[in-house]
This record gives structure tokens, sequence and C-alpha cells, in this order.
């Protein structure tokens, strides 16, 4: 009993300052806790802040280009497309999903690409552009297929190609019928 | 005092005749080209864009032939393959014993009227002939070239239209005055023009 007793306080004796150091660590982490949260109230509030006008701010930011726009000449119910280079001068990645032409109620969105030694041509349900990005639509990769339009396409026409994408956003372009570069 | 001289000798006539050598199997070589396609073990009959009937190869014997393989309803590779057609039979200068054809694999669709329409709208040159006929006869003569199609893409438009695409081989080719099909290329490359028509040059003079 004795030397139980012994051993026993000898041993609260030697957890007593163990404890006291546990309580001092747990009450200065409380301290560094709240004082942390109270530090951290302002910053966080600064943090939403910010979001919100990088959210404002990604709006404004919202800037796809179509560059240098033409589309291939054709008569009335025969096909053609339309090529040009989307670039994303803004800093918000978007998808094209939809296109549409007075040249024609069908547009498409089409791929081509060379696959097994056979040139495919594949429908695309959208084509994603990054931040800072240009992809070029052109003979032999991504293109808008004019299918069957209502009347001929003559070299020099005008016509009309609107952009729609993912964000909502929407680009209206007047284009020309012909290449400009050939 | 007479032997350093004539040691000197044969090393030089036999550098000359490795070189003379050389010269005369490069040139042999570049315009010997290997028969890829006999086309003469059979004949097709084909159309033109004026309904004209065309048997092939008989029609083109003792001329070169630069083909391509197209339909009209693709609207992106195709132009491509027409436009290096065109290209070519320009950088050539408009030869008249060269004969240049655009060989439709969509008969079913590209009549000698759409095709005579399809000319038009490529402002073609009046010696560029495209070629279409019964699809049998078609699909056998694509059969013989190795020009592979598969039907890709039946859909329904917005508006209610059923339209189908083609995938295809991408090939313009050279066939000789014999009938032989003797140089294949990818077709709708940009590069494709000029190689074709060096070639042609060193074939033709
Ligand atoms: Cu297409």
């Amino acid at each position: 009993m004795n030397n139980q007793s012994l051993l026993f306080s000898s041993a609260s004796t030697r957890t007593k300052p163990l404890i006291l150091l546990l309580l001092f660590v747990c009450i200065s982490l409380g301290l560094m806790l709240g004082c942390n949260n109270e530090v951290d109230r302002p910053d966080s509030a600064l943090e939403e802040q910010g979001r919100l006008t990088s959210l404002s701010m990604a709006k404004s930011e919202w800037n796809i280009a179509i560059e240098d726009a033409w589309a291939r000449p054709t008569k009335a119910g025969m096909m053609s497309a339309a090529y040009f280079t989307m670039h994303n001068v803004g800093s918000v990645a978007d998808s094209l999903v939809q296109v549409s032409s007075n040249a024609s109620k069908d547009l498409q969105i089409h791929l081509s690409y060379m696959n097994d030694g056979i040139m495919v041509m594949e429908e695309q349900p959208f084509v994603a552009i990054q931040a800072s990005e240009q992809i070029p639509f052109q003979p032999g990769g991504y293109h808008i297929m004019i299918i069957q339009p209502i009347k001929d396409m003559e070299e020099g026409d005008k016509i009309s190609l609107s952009l729609y994408f993912k964000s909502g956003m929407i680009i209206e372009e007047t284009i020309q019928v012909g290449n400009p570069t050939i | 005092m007479n032997t350093k001289p004539t040691l000197a000798k044969p090393p030089s006539f036999v550098l000359t005749f490795i070189f003379l050598s050389f010269l005369l199997i490069q040139s042999a070589c570049m315009n010997d080209y290997k028969v890829i396609d006999d086309m003469n073990d059979a004949s097709f009959e084909l159309v033109n864009q004026d309904s004209v009937r065309v048997i092939f190869p008989e029609d083109f014997r003792g001329q070169y032939v630069v083909m391509g393989f197209v339909y009209t309803n693709c609207p992106d590779i195709c132009p491509l393959i027409t436009q290096n057609l065109i290209k070519i039979q320009k950088d050539l200068g408009y030869p008249s014993n060269v004969q240049f054809l655009g060989v439709s694999f969509d008969p079913l669709r590209d009549t000698p009227e759409v095709l005579h329409r399809y000319k038009e709208v490529f402002k073609v040159d009046e010696n560029v002939n495209f070629l279409t006929g019964e699809p049998k006869m078609v699909q056998s003569f694509m059969d013989s070239v190795r020009v592979r199609t598969q039907e890709s893409m039946r859909t329904t438009t917005d508006s209610g239209k059923e339209i189908y695409f083609l995938n295809h081989s991408d090939k313009i080719m050279v066939m000789n005055p014999k009938g032989e099909i003797i140089i294949e290329y990818g077709a709708s490359m940009p590069s494709i023009p000029s190689l074709i028509v060096q070639d042609l040059q060193s074939l033709i003079q």
C-alpha cells in the first residue's frame, strides 16, 4: 500500500508539471485561435470582397474575339463552311456551343481530321477555349458547316454569323464570302 | 621518279567513275517510278460533268493524268483537293498533254449537273473533268484505285433535312501514259501542289 501510494504520489508530482504545461498550451492555443479569428475577420471579409470584385471582373474580362472570318463561296443548296480564329483575349474559359447564320438554318460545328488514312469529319457538341487561347477554325480542321445555303454565296457577299457561348455570351458578326488571303 | 604520277592517276579515275555512276543512278532513279497500280486490267465507263461518256483508262492513254477524289457535299477537305488540282494545273502552265480529273465517290448525289455547278463554283478550267457514273461502276473504280469511303454522320438537321457525309481517303494520283498509277500523294495538304508539279516536270520533259 505504502509502496503503491508512494509510487502514486511520486507519479502525480511528476505529472503535475505536464498537466500545467498542457493547460498552458491549450490556453495559449485558444488565445492564438481567438486572436486569429479576430484578425481573420477583416481578412476574410477582404477576401470575400476580392472574390466579388474578381467575379465582376470576370464578367468584364469576358472577351472572345473572332478574327479573319470568311466563308467559302458556293451556290444555293450546296455546302459551305465558315472559318475564323477564335481568340480568347479575356481571362475566363468558355465554350462555343451553338452557331447560327442568315445563310442557312442548318449550321453545325465540325472538325475534320485524318484517322487511319481516312479523312473524317465530325460534328462537335462544343469547342472549349481557355483564357488567352487561340483556336483556328481553318480548312482541314475546325469549321462551321453551312448546310445548303438558301442563296448563292458569291465572293464579296456578306452573311451573318452568330456564335453562342456556354457562359451566355453571344458574338454577332458579319463575315465576308471568299477568303481574302487566297 | 615515274611511279609517282602513275600512282596518282588510278584514284582520280576511280573517283570520276564513281561520281559518274552516281549521277547516272540518281538520274535514273528520279524518273523511274515504281508502278503502284496497273489500270489496264479493267476499263470503267464513267461520265463527265457534261454527261459525256468517258472510258477509263483508255481515253487517257498517251497522256499523264493527275487525278483527285472528291464529293461535292464536302465543304471542308474536298475544296482543298479541288483547289490543289487547280493550282497544279496553273503552276504547270495549263499543259495540254496532262489531263486533270476530279472523280466523285458519291455518285448518288453527284450527278453530272451537280458536278457542272461544282466546277462553276470553283472556277475550274475547261481542261479539268469531273467524273461520276453508275454507283456500282464508281465503287469498283474506287476499289481499283484503293480509295476508301465510309458513310458518317447521317443526321436530320434543325430544319428537318436528312443529310450525310462521307469519310474518305485523301489522295491525288499521277497516272503515266501507259495507264499505270505511278505516284500517290496526300491530296489536301497545302504543300502537295509544289511536290506534284516538281515530279511532273521531271516526268514530262
Ligand atoms: Cu463539315
